[in-house]
């Protein structure tokens, strides 16, 4: 299946809306989802069990055809769990490697602060450098390569959070948070929703996602966005309100998602409105708050979005 | 939090309160300060633990009882005493009801108030100096308050208060030189009452002057004009004391002067100077003796050839004048007034009596007999000390034959009661003797510890001095009090800045304050129309210099803020600005776009509030986004442009 540019972009729209037909009143985040992968990035998601988070990543993994995979990251996980082990075979009298779940192409790391820093860090460096070394042999991982990480609200307790460091890793950090009731009687009013999992059908297949990124990727940069996105970095290491700014790493992923985001809308180049719909889910997990804000409900992001003029 | 960011708030407001509040609290009434620092305290640990502010109820009670307390206290609430306690009464009050930012500003502007208030009493540099520490913690405190959600960095706020204070500097000194002076302190106030000054007495008793010599104030300054009196000349005549009731004596009551100015000897050492007198609030002017000329209208000649002036010296007073030393002052007196001179207490010192009868006896004539009561303090185990006995009933007695250690009023008291015991004229002259040059300044300082008390005595129709201390301590005359006395008795202070490293720290600083009044307190009217003339301007009206103050400060407003505005050159390009007169058209019918609102949006927003301009606006801001976000590098599109152009032109809501 070759897709054309221009149908690559109603292409998005349908994969938002399909996934839009089991996550219900959830578009925005559905989009932000999508925009991740399209960008090429990873996904934290933040929320509390039970809002739907396994099921978001299990219907993008079938409408864009991928490997399906699930860690649920426990305080006993071991980094062989996650990437594999070699096993001695006496028949050969050699060591086959069996591939843990990392070798899937969509992989749900569940409740990724729970596990000890050693399991997380074999994830987050197989995120960055998509591929892992096991026993002296470097193994690529599939491509596309999209991890969808959950993690409980940092204050429950048997948790690690993830540091600074590895937090940067996610393109995009996004909550889901409670349906509206409307939403909320629909989905009680429905089928279930696994049920309806089963019905999906793949609308792209591998190629044709690559291409769909390739096209988000060459979403044009003008130099007046790119002033206003560096004027937007400028304020979070610059203003008084942030202890922790933006990094260049931060930045040029702002730049990507943004790039994405345009692509479904379907604008040729980015638009400042680009850049705003994405900047709190990739830029809030990656900056810190003087202390004495945090915990005021001030959304870093929206801070910075309201203080900073489009030039 | 939230209660954090309240409690930073508050503390900042709070210690611009008492920074402000503090240089008063030496003058008004101790509750008021307690009452101050107290709810000062309360307010910062209420917003430390959130407690609630009091009622209503309980704030109107207070506003009355801190109303009630300041006509206890004064009687009043007007007037610079009364009135500043009230408004210091009343900021701790507000205290107890800011919640909002409002109430927060008000507070921080009030302070302002406060800062002004303090000029109506201190006026020495440090006041300027400690109110700009004032400023600057009040205009933090405004900034803070000024913030909904965040707390400003001490750095950023100090560096922003920084830059406005500078930016202000120049205006200050605009209003400074233009703004129209009115004759005298602008806030001439009177001088309290009940305020003790320390300075010479309308009376002389033994102690009076010793309690002087352990004074550090200073009396006057002076500069000379070339040559500077000798040690043994520097005798600045004060008060005349000629009546004598056995212990203390006192003055004529201060009336005309002589009228016949030709019996002066102009003989001696003439020199020229200025002084600037502190205040004492009493009518002599220290001028050394005697003065033939000065330039004050108000000062003329007492009735013992002294300066007086016409009112009470109650602010710092400067005057030039020109005197000559030689020891003598005419003696043109009524024969009255010279018998008054001869008159002693009876029953009073019988054993100094005794003791002149003696000695004139064996005397040939009265200069004689005075030389030999000097041999007598130099030569006999008498000691000059600022540590003297009391003395009781019969002093001189006392002093003569039993202590024998006195300071200069006890010698001056001692030698005039002797010549009197003779039959000689005499009488007790206080003023200062000596000066310390302050290099630092160039100019000299004589304090009230150089207070002196000499001797007048007639002889052959004059009055010549005579000071029985050089006879007992000639190191006095020549040296100064500091080498003729030991340290015992000497205040801390005066031993402070007699130390090598804090003298030099005292002369550097008493030469700013000097400079201060000299450059800045006494620019008053004819200062300032001298000024004026010298830049070109004569004779203005005041109503000519208002304006020109008006007119320079609006100037130097509209040059900063031109200045500011074009500092960073801002690039707009063709479609920018096509955009932006797109918006200020829309904005006649709509609003213009909030700083962080995107095209889209605003188009949006627009759309909702005047659907019947859809079409334009989604095309012009669709055209825009082409151009600016879609088209990279230089490919400017003309034709799109073009279109742009002639859709915004037609754009005409």
């Amino acid at each position: 299946m070759n897709v054309e540019y221009s149908q690559a972009r109603s292409l998005a729209d349908q994969l938002a809306a399909e996934v839009g037909r089991i996550i219900l009143g959830k578009d925005n985040e559905i989009r932000l989802c999508l925009t991740c992968l399209l960008a090429g990035g990873h996904l934290l998601i933040e929320d509390v069990p039970g809002v739907g988070k396994t099921l978001l990543a299990r219907s993008l993994a079938t409408v864009l055809d991928l490997s399906f995979s699930r860690i649920q990251f426990t305080s006993d996980l071991m980094p062989a769990d996650i990437i594999g082990v070699s096993v001695f075979r006496q028949k050969e009298s050699d060591f086959q490697f069996h591939e843990g779940p990392l070798f899937a192409q969509l992989i749900l790391a569940d409740e990724v602060n729970r596990a000890t820093p050693k399991s997380q860090s074999a994830l987050l460096e197989a995120m960055e450098e998509r591929q892992v070394t096991i026993d002296g042999e470097t193994r690529p991982l599939n491509d596309p390569f999209f991890v969808i990480a959950t993690q409980n609200p940092v204050h429950q307790i048997g948790t690690y959070p993830l540091p600074e460091s590895q937090l940067d890793r996610f393109l995009m950090r996004i909550g889901l948070g409670y349906p509206s009731e409307d939403f909320e009687r629909a989905i009680l009013r429905g089928n279930d929703r696994r049920v309806m999992l089963g019905d999906l059908r793949p609308l792209v297949d591998n190629d044709g996602l690559k291409q769909m990124q390739r096209a988000a990727a060459a979403t044009r940069v003008s130099d007046a966005l790119l002033d206003y996105v560096q004027a937007l970095v400028k304020h979070t290491r610059s203003a008084p309100e942030f202890e922790l700014g933006l990094s260049p790493r931060g930045s040029r992923d702002l730049v990507a998602a943004s790039r994405a985001w345009a692509f479904i809308d379907g604008h040729s180049g980015v638009h400042p409105e680009d850049v705003q719909a994405v900047f709190s889910a990739v830029t809030a997990h990656r900056m810190r708050l003087r202390a004495d804000l945090q915990g005021t409900r001030q959304d870093a992001g929206k801070l910075t979005l309201d203080a900073v003029t489009i030039p | 939090m939230h209660l954090r960011q309240e409690f930073w708030r508050m503390a900042w407001l709070i210690s611009a309160v008492l920074v402000v509040a503090l240089p008063h609290f030496q003058y008004v009434a101790p509750w008021v300060a307690v009452l101050v620092i107290a709810i000062a305290v309360w307010r910062l640990a209420a917003a430390e633990r959130g407690w609630p502010m009091p009622r209503t109820a309980l704030r109107v009670t207070a506003v009355f009882l801190g109303y009630s307390g300041i006509m206890w206290s004064y009687h009043r609430v007007s007037g610079v005493e009364a009135g500043s306690a009230l408004l210091l009464v009343m900021l701790a009050f507000k205290l107890m009801e800011t919640r909002s930012r409002r109430d927060r500003a008000l507070v921080a502007i009030i302070c302002f108030v406060l800062m002004f208030a303090t000029f109506l009493r201190e006026q020495t540099i440090w006041s300027p100096a400690y109110l700009l520490v004032g400023i600057t913690l009040s205009v933090c405190a405004l900034m803070q308050v000024g913030r909904f959600q965040t707390r400003m960095p001490v750095m950023v706020a100090g560096k922003t208060t920084l830059k406005l204070v500078v930016q202000a500097l120049p205006l200050m000194a605009m209003l400074f030189v233009l703004f129209p002076r009115v004759p005298g302190p602008f806030w001439a106030m009177p001088v309290d009452s009940g305020t003790a000054q320390t300075g010479l007495g309308d009376s002389v008793s033994p102690g009076d002057i010793t309690e002087l010599g352990r004074s550090d104030a200073i009396a006057f300054r002076v500069r000379f004009d070339g040559t500077v009196p000798e040690p043994a000349e520097r005798y600045w005549r004060g008060p005349v004391f000629g009546y004598f009731n056995g212990r203390s004596w006192s003055g004529r009551i201060p009336g005309p002067g002589p009228e016949d100015t030709s019996v002066l000897r102009k003989d001696g050492s003439s020199y020229s100077y200025e002084i600037t007198m502190e205040p004492h609030g009493r009518r002599w002017l220290l001028a050394l003796e005697t003065p033939l000329s000065w330039d004050q209208k108000d000062a003329s000649y007492g009735p013992d050839w002294q300066l007086i002036s016409r009112k009470p010296v109650g602010e710092r007073f400067a005057y030039r004048a020109r005197s000559v030393v030689n020891g003598t002052i005419p003696g043109n007196d009524s024969q009255r007034y010279l018998q008054a001179m001869r008159h002693l207490p009876a029953n009073v010192n019988p054993r100094t009596r005794m003791l002149a009868r003696q000695l004139r006896g064996s005397s040939r004539d009265d200069v004689t007999y005075l030389r030999s009561v000097l041999n007598m303090f130099r030569e006999q185990e008498f000691y000059y000390t600022l540590t003297p006995p009391r003395l009781d009933d019969s002093p001189v007695d006392e002093f003569l034959f039993e202590t024998r250690e006195g300071f200069c009023e006890h010698y001056a008291s001692a030698f005039a009661t002797l010549a009197r015991a003779a039959g000689i004229p005499s009488r007790v002259v206080t003023g200062y003797l000596g000066a310390e040059r302050n290099p630092v300044g160039d100019y000299w300082v004589v304090r009230q510890s150089d207070a002196h008390a000499w001797t007048e005595v007639w002889i052959d129709g004059d009055w010549r001095r005579y000071d029985p201390t050089a006879a007992v301590s000639p190191a006095r005359i020549e040296g100064g009090l500091d080498f003729a006395i030991p340290d015992a008795g000497r205040s801390p202070v005066t031993l402070l800045r007699r130390s090598a490293l804090f003298g030099q720290l005292a002369l550097n600083m008493d030469a700013v304050n000097a400079a201060w009044d000299r450059w800045v307190l006494s620019f008053g009217p004819d200062t300032q129309m001298a000024l004026l003339a010298r830049l070109g301007i004569s004779k203005p009206s005041m109503r000519d210099l208002m304006i020109a103050t008006l007119i320079s400060c609006g100037l130097f407003l509209a040059a900063l803020s031109w200045m500011l505005t074009r500092r960073q050159p801002e690039h707009v390009d063709a479609v920018l600005r096509l955009y932006r007169l797109y918006c200020r058209r829309l904005a006649r019918s709509f609003r213009v776009p909030l700083h962080s609102e995107g095209p889209t949006d605003y188009a949006s927003a627009a759309v909702a509030a005047r659907p019947d301009l859809g079409s334009d606006i989604h095309s012009i801001t669709n055209l825009y986004l082409q151009l600016r976000y879609e088209i990279t590098g230089k490919t400017d599109d003309p034709r799109l442009l073009a279109e742009l152009r002639r859709r915004i032109r037609a754009f005409r809501p």
